[in-house]
């Protein structure tokens, strides 16, 4: 009898419930079809089979009958593939750590750049561009690095300047924020304006583009994204939790000052890897989230790894566009993503004003 | 007798104002406490060092032996469970996800909700008659049903002792009572204590087998409602004229405000002393009941 009650609640429950699995197959489903049209089209157009024919003849254990030539497989996998996988994984990267800010700060404005990664990293490479430091130094990228290096430390003055005590308002680490990007912001402004010559190269890193990505960037950038990844996945019922306010999600048990700093910390490092390399790419860490959460509703079991999918391929989706419009220059794709995403942004903002809450 | 929460000479200080001062109280388990007081006594307070959101100066809170201090956050959302003054509900959360949340502290990091947790979640939702609500956006349903449901999320949290930081502050009169209600039998069948903070002194007198009265950050009584409800006493804490009857009906106190002003009318009535003494003995006031 028991048994049978918990059946009938189990069934009443499981209504009440949205599933994952098919999200993640449709997310997941317009990844793939991203990947394949963004390796396929080009100044040489490829036929999509032959690119999926390519991408699997990488995989081991699969050996197909290679019936395409040599030229068409250098195209897809030394040059087209690793930028769109680089894409793929900037987007996700900007959209799960968007959400995590969004989440953690209780902030619905919050993206990964909000407590400094942005400036902190654009003048890092400011500083290396002016510097005349060589591109490499025995074997290491040097522009990227101090680019870290400075996203690094500009994350980490935010928190010491917000953290009082042994707490940390969500609000002051807000504030601190802004003014640790304020500041960055404008020395890299002086910067540019006192190396007039420079300026030009300065400023397109600022834009951002994926124009430089190659395999060996992609094995650089992927444990920090793995690992970040991993933790918000884990955290993503606690980051529920945190939706009620500090007050109670502390009162439901939750460790609130250790929790934030671990996925802060963990998504600040994960978008400045991907920053240090790309440069600073607008918009995706607010407007992804933002989506998901008007068409699916707020959980954040939902929403991080359908932000990462989801991401991924918005961003992949607009480096095509930024490499297309206008062959064989490109547009910095930071452009692209507010212009293609502002507006269905906007369209759904209408339709469903009532549901824009964190 | 077993106290459930056992606060002994705590003191708290909002730099640099004194939020409570030497407070000591016992509460026994399966009890329900009424926490009366003005505005600014303490009372918020008091809930808020139970539950370590606040640091205590000095003193020291057990809850059913265990010093708070010593409990990691998750064990001590074990033992208690806050029905806060203005919850924080966001709006597009259903009411069946809100109530889930109550289970956090017993869900390891990678633990999804069992089945266990389910029949935690319905059978608190039922205990609130809210479980036809579940699949309700909390933006969608009233204020009243949205504290139910609130309530539910303290029910579902399985816990020995709850405490409420004015339950019934939006609701009407109607809600008050069964709001209450609800507590009493959640403390009766679950053997739930329970520490209710509360403005209404004729509902917490009606409710609560105690009551212990804030002022200014100091414990200035405790014990029956009656005890504590006495007119001189409420006179000097609220700083206004209190009077204080007893309900025709069921004897109880029922307390009221006449106000800060000397000498002011009571409606139609010609000698408010003639009335109320009329009110004491359950004459003429309702001559179409008798």
């Amino acid at each position: 009898m028991r048994l049978f009650v918990n059946r009938f609640i189990a069934d009443e429950a499981a209504a009440l419930r949205p599933l994952l699995w098919p999200r993640l197959l449709v997310s997941a489903a317009a990844l793939i079809v991203a990947v394949v049209v963004a390796t396929a089209y080009g100044a040489a157009n490829i036929p999509p089979d032959a690119v999926i024919q390519i991408i699997l003849s990488k995989l081991p254990g699969l050996l197909l009958e290679h019936d395409w030539s040599a030229s068409w497989e250098t195209i897809v996998w030394d040059v087209r593939l690793p930028r769109v996988v680089m894409a793929g994984l900037v987007g996700a990267t900007l959209a799960f750590t968007g959400s995590t800010y969004q989440a953690v700060l209780r902030n619905p404005l919050a993206d990964p750049y909000l407590i400094g990664v942005a400036a902190g990293a654009g003048l890092g490479a400011a500083i290396a561009t002016v510097a005349d430091v060589p591109y490499t130094f025995s074997g290491f990228s040097v522009l990227p690095l101090m680019a870290f290096v400075g996203a690094l430390i500009a994350v980490t003055l935010s928190y010491g300047l917000a953290r009082t005590g042994p707490s940390m308002p969500a609000a002051s680490l807000v504030l601190a924020g802004i003014a640790v990007s304020s500041i960055g912001t404008s020395i890299t402004a002086l910067i540019m304006l006192l190396d007039t010559e420079r300026t030009l190269t300065i400023l397109f890193w600022l834009l951002g583009g994926l124009g430089s990505s190659d395999w060996e960037r992609v094995g650089y950038v992927l444990p920090y994204i793995a690992i970040s990844l991993a933790i918000a996945l884990a955290h993503a019922r606690i980051l529920n939790v945190f939706q009620l306010g500090e007050e109670q999600a502390r009162q439901l048990g939750v460790n609130v000052e250790r929790t934030t700093i671990l996925l802060l910390l963990s998504a600040s490092l994960a978008a400045a890897a991907v920053v240090s390399l790309t440069g600073i790419i607008g918009f995706v860490g607010l407007i992804v989230p933002h989506m998901i959460r008007l068409l699916w509703g707020p959980d954040y079991r939902h929403l991080i790894p359908l932000s990462a999918l989801l991401g991924a391929a918005f961003l992949i989706l607009c480096d095509l566009i930024a490499r297309s419009v206008i062959a064989p220059a490109e547009l910095p794709i930071g452009i692209i993503t507010a212009l293609s995403g502002g507006p269905f942004f906007l369209y759904l903002l209408r339709r469903h004003s009532q549901r824009i809450v964190i | 007798m077993t106290s459930a929460i056992k606060v002994q000479d705590i003191s708290v200080n909002y730099d640099p104002r004194v939020a409570l001062s030497s407070v000591s109280l016992l509460i026994g388990a399966g009890e329900i406490v009424g926490l009366v007081g003005p505005n600014g006594c303490g009372k918020s307070t008091l809930i808020r060092a139970i539950t370590r959101v606040v640091p205590l100066s000095s003193g020291k809170i057990t809850l059913l032996g265990e010093d708070v201090s010593d409990l990691s956050q998750r064990q001590l959302a074990r033992l208690v469970a806050v029905v806060p003054q203005n919850p924080n509900v966001p709006d597009n959360f259903r009411s069946f996800d809100l109530v889930m949340l109550g289970r956090t502290p017993h869900l390891g990091l990678l633990q999804s909700e069992s089945e266990r947790d389910l029949q935690a979640v319905h059978n608190a939702m039922i205990a609130t008659d809210t479980w036809h609500l579940a699949d309700r956006l909390l933006g969608e349903i009233s204020g009243g049903e949205r504290q139910r449901v609130v309530i539910s999320r303290a029910l579902a949290q399985e816990t020995p002792v709850l405490l409420l930081d004015e339950p019934t502050a939006h609701l009407d009169i109607g809600q008050q009572a069964a709001t209450m209600e609800l507590l009493e039998s959640a403390s009766s069948e679950r053997s739930l204590t329970v520490l209710v903070a509360m403005h209404d002194l004729t509902l917490a007198a009606r409710y609560c087998q105690r009551l212990v009265m804030l002022s200014q950050g100091r414990l200035i009584a405790e014990g029956r409602p009656e005890e504590v409800l006495r007119e001189e006493l409420l006179a000097d804490v609220y700083t206004s004229r209190i009077d204080v009857f007893s309900h025709p009906y069921n004897g109880l106190p029922v307390v009221t405000s006449s106000g800060r002003t000397e000498g002011r009318q009571y409606g139609n009535a010609q000698d408010p002393a003639e009335t109320a003494r009329k009110a004491d003995q359950g004459q003429d006031l309702h001559p179409h009941r008798r």
